[in-house]
């Protein structure tokens, strides 16, 4: 049952609670009176574990679901995690896509609607819309629908990112302990640190097998990913790939700022000092997580649900890995400085031509409501599967829904009552128990990754740039790539010192002149 | 009339060929005008709306179309020339080895890669050039500094070489094999008997009888010379190497397939196709006019 919960649980911390105020959506909750079939186009996250005869299209989750709305559920396709992007330019180029599908990416949804494949869902808002779900959009304020917002016509249904998933340090605090050091704030005592794990190599690794900090090729400015340099990047108060708006209104890219120079240069004489992950232009996601697992590397940067993945197996290899986090590295006033997320990141659209467009909206507010039911856990005990086989899931949070759970979560452990808890945080509560009265390692999870990794998005001095989120504008259909290839090659060049740092003044430029000016003046528009 | 008749018969065999090259070569040639426009997929080609030149004229505005088309050309030849001489040598090496099973075996070793898949090579050869595999370890008992391979520009392109020769060389010294086989052996006999070393027999019989041969794969290889592989450098490359190993077919898939700018994609693609036509039509010239021989 411990195994199922923390299962559990982590769906919960992915899509986020939802209260359970769904009676009187009658409309998003009734079954269709005759049997409607629905393909699904969507990308699977994980291997399945599924017993012989049950693979995505039938399982015990989809006949839940069919049964209880009246449908017919198929998978047109089915990707992996990261092709996603192509399948859906070939759905888009071939004209032919499923009657709902997933799109990750705001130049396809364009694309879509530029190409009239989709159905126009404004009409179906209001009607079909739960409450849980309208209350979500509007708690979010302005920004919650613009990305699906074309002409005035809502033509997707987006998900609603949470704010608060920055990235920050994660570090071995037993490696720590056993080299006598102090957990480090400022940028320096970071760097120190790294030095001292990769010297006195306290896992036994041998000589010169330590590595000081593991980064992956993206490097910065992905929100909400692991093994970035966000927060090197923000100690110099320096936030690569994104759009900033300055006091006056004025939008620039945070790329080609001065302070972006400063900070490549100094991860460049890390990476030259040997303490960035020397491979890390060729490292794969399974590559990197298994440098943290195997005790090759003590130091890396991520959101508060580390502990759920890639950590959640880090105990099971060595009972002694004590990864924590840190607040850090902090700028020289003390702050440590992030960005603000996306809205939407991910949506669902609809074939236009497809006669059940409310289809949408009945398989994710039903899912929604009944992630937390016991039967739901219990489809698949002792093994992984759980909402890698919902065919219609997405993450819906408030802007603090990361700080503000765990402050009622933390109050409510300090007074041992948790008579003010949702169903959902109750069973978090009872798992976080487990941990600190029995230290029973099955539940060192939940408690690191609801309690300790979210107490450090709570904390007071993170200050968050004033960072925008412009829409697809006319020029970067056609040059963003090129730019994009020209800003990832001057960042891992001038890490690997390929390129010296002094080549970045020409990289401004070029990029300015290769489209980079009208781009960011489309951009400027968008905010007047 | 009769020869006519006789020909019949052998048009109607070609006929299959003929229609799947309409099918699959001729009529998508239409596709070409995507080049010119900015195309969407739902209106199709014939009304999407037209854009002139705009795709070419951006396409020679960015800087990475002409280190694509370098890097293309250099990764290409390269690889050209050294799949010619690598199965040569080898072939001639194992013609003159005596144990029939020596000989058989070593020949289906090397001939083993060639069946393999990029993609799977790939991962097995990213592990073997990281820093921890098997090459930098005996780089470092040799005392020198350990390489990453497949993130050094200094390294890659010469990686991408070395590691397709490695692959394909088997299944090219199978060919020149078979066309040693066919050289008449009272050539060797008469060569012995007028004193002629083993060298000089390998130089003055072997070498000539397969000339023809060898001109043959090398006028047929000069097709390839704007394909450097794109599954071999997409299954190994990253961003760190796009200046030397961004090839035109991993910049049409980017631009293409991944950031679905169809017309820009074709634009390169049709470049690629224009520049192939003509080095094509030279080399079939050349092969003409050097050794008399003639394709068409």
């Amino acid at each position: 049952m411990k195994k199922v919960l923390c299962l559990l649980l982590s769906a919960l911390m992915v899509f986020g609670t939802m209260s359970a105020a769904f009676a009187d959506d009658e409309k998003a909750f009734a079954p269709y009176e005759e049997t409607v079939k629905v393909s699904i186009g969507h990308e699977t996250v994980v291997s399945l574990e599924l017993p012989d005869g049950h693979d995505q299209e039938n399982n015990k989750y989809n006949d839940f679901l069919e049964k209880a709305l009246n449908i017919d559920i198929t998978y047109d396709w089915l990707v992996d995690l990261g092709s996603m992007n192509e399948k859906v330019n070939l759905a888009i180029a071939s004209g032919e896509i499923p009657d709902v599908m997933y799109v990750n990416n705001q130049a396809q949804l364009k694309q879509l609607v530029d190409n009239e494949l989709i159905e126009d869902l404004t009409d179906y808002m209001e009607p079909y819309l739960s409450d849980a779900l309208n209350d979500r959009f509007a708690r979010y304020g302005a920004h919650g629908m613009d990305s699906v917002m074309f002409d005035g016509r809502v033509m997707a249904l987006p998900n609603l990112n949470g704010g608060y998933e920055f990235s920050f340090m994660w570090v071995r605090r037993d490696w720590v302990e056993k080299l006598g050091a102090e957990m480090p704030t400022s940028l320096e005592e970071v760097v120190d640190l790294a030095r001292l794990f990769m010297e006195k190599d306290p896992n036994g690794n041998g000589e010169g097998r330590t590595i000081g900090i593991a980064v992956n090729s993206h490097v910065a400015g992905l929100y909400n990913n692991l093994g970035n340099l966000d927060p090197i990047f923000g100690a110099f108060k320096s936030f690569p790939r994104q759009w900033l708006r300055a006091e006056d209104g004025t939008i620039s890219y945070g790329t080609l700022a001065p302070e972006t120079k400063e900070a490549l240069g100094y991860i460049a004489d890390l990476y030259k000092e040997g303490i960035i992950d020397q491979e890390f232009a060729v490292r794969t996601g399974d590559d990197f997580n298994s440098l943290l697992l195997s005790g090759r590397c003590g130091i890396f940067f991520g959101p508060w649900w580390m502990p759920d993945w890639p950590l959640n197996s880090a105990l099971a290899n060595n009972p002694e890995a004590d990864w924590a986090p840190v607040l850090a590295p902090l700028d020289d006033e003390g702050v440590f400085n992030v960005y603000r997320q996306r809205a939407n990141n991910q949506w669902i659209v609809v074939r236009k031509g497809y006669e059940h467009p409310e289809i949408i909206f009945k398989l994710l507010s039903y899912t929604l409501a009944h992630q937390a039911d016991d039967e739901v856990a219990n489809f698949y005990p002792d093994t992984s599967v759980l909402w890698t086989i919902w065919p219609v899931i997405m993450t819906y949070r408030d802007e603090d829904t990361i700080p503000a759970e765990y402050r009622q979560l933390q109050a409510a452990l300090d007074s041992r009552d948790p008579s003010g808890l949702n169903k959902e945080q109750q069973n978090i509560y009872n798992q976080c128990l487990v941990w600190l009265d029995e230290k029973d390692p099955a539940a060192w999870q939940v408690y690191t990754c609801r309690v300790v990794g979210p107490e450090v998005t709570a904390r007071d001095g993170i200050v968050a740039v004033d960072n925008v989120y412009p829409l697809l504008t006319e020029s970067m259909e056609l040059k963003w790539a090129g730019l994009e290839k020209l800003e990832n090659e001057m960042i891992l060049k001038t890490i690997m010192g390929e390129m010296s740092i002094d080549e970045f003044d020409g990289f401004v430029e070029k990029w300015l002149a290769q489209g980079g000016e009208e781009i960011t003046a489309e951009a400027a528009a968008q905010f007047k | 009339m009769k020869k006519a008749r006789t020909s019949l018969a052998y048009h109607i065999m070609m006929l299959p060929s003929m229609i799947l090259l309409l099918i699959f070569s001729i009529l998508p040639l239409s596709g070409i005008l995507i080049a010119f426009e900015k195309y969407i997929p739902a209106k199709g080609i014939f009304r999407s709306k037209w854009v002139g030149l705009a795709n070419f004229e951006y396409m020679f505005q960015i800087p990475d179309s002409a280190q694509v088309l370098t890097n293309t050309l250099i990764i290409a030849i390269s690889k050209i020339i050294m799949n010619l001489i690598v199965p040569i040598l080898v072939a001639l090496m194992l013609n003159e080895i005596r144990t029939r099973w020596f000989k058989r075996t070593v020949q289906t070793v090397v001939y083993l890669p060639h069946f393999m898949s990029w993609v799977i090579l790939g991962g097995i050869l990213s592990n073997v050039l990281s820093l921890d595999g098997i090459v930098n370890q005996f780089i470092q008992l040799l005392g020198m500094e350990p390489v990453i391979f497949l993130a050094n520009n200094k390294t890659f392109r010469a990686v991408m070489i070395i590691t397709d020769v490695w692959k394909e060389f088997g299944f090219g010294s199978v060919v020149y094999l078979a066309a040693i086989t066919g050289i008449n052996a009272n050539l060797y006999e008469a060569a012995a008997i007028d004193g002629a070393s083993r060298l000089q027999r390998v130089w003055h019989v072997t070498l000539p009888g397969i000339t023809p041969t060898i001109v043959l794969m090398a006028t047929l290889s000069l097709g390839n010379v704007l394909n450097a592989g794109f599954e071999q450098i997409f299954t190994m490359y990253n961003p760190m190497v796009y200046s030397t190993g961004d090839i035109i077919d991993t910049y049409v898939h980017r631009t293409g397939l991944v950031n679905a700018q169809y017309g820009l994609a074709t634009a390169v693609g049709l470049l690629k196709s224009l520049v192939s036509m003509i080095l094509i039509a030279g080399s079939y010239k050349l092969a003409e006019v050097t050794v008399d021989y003639r394709i068409f």
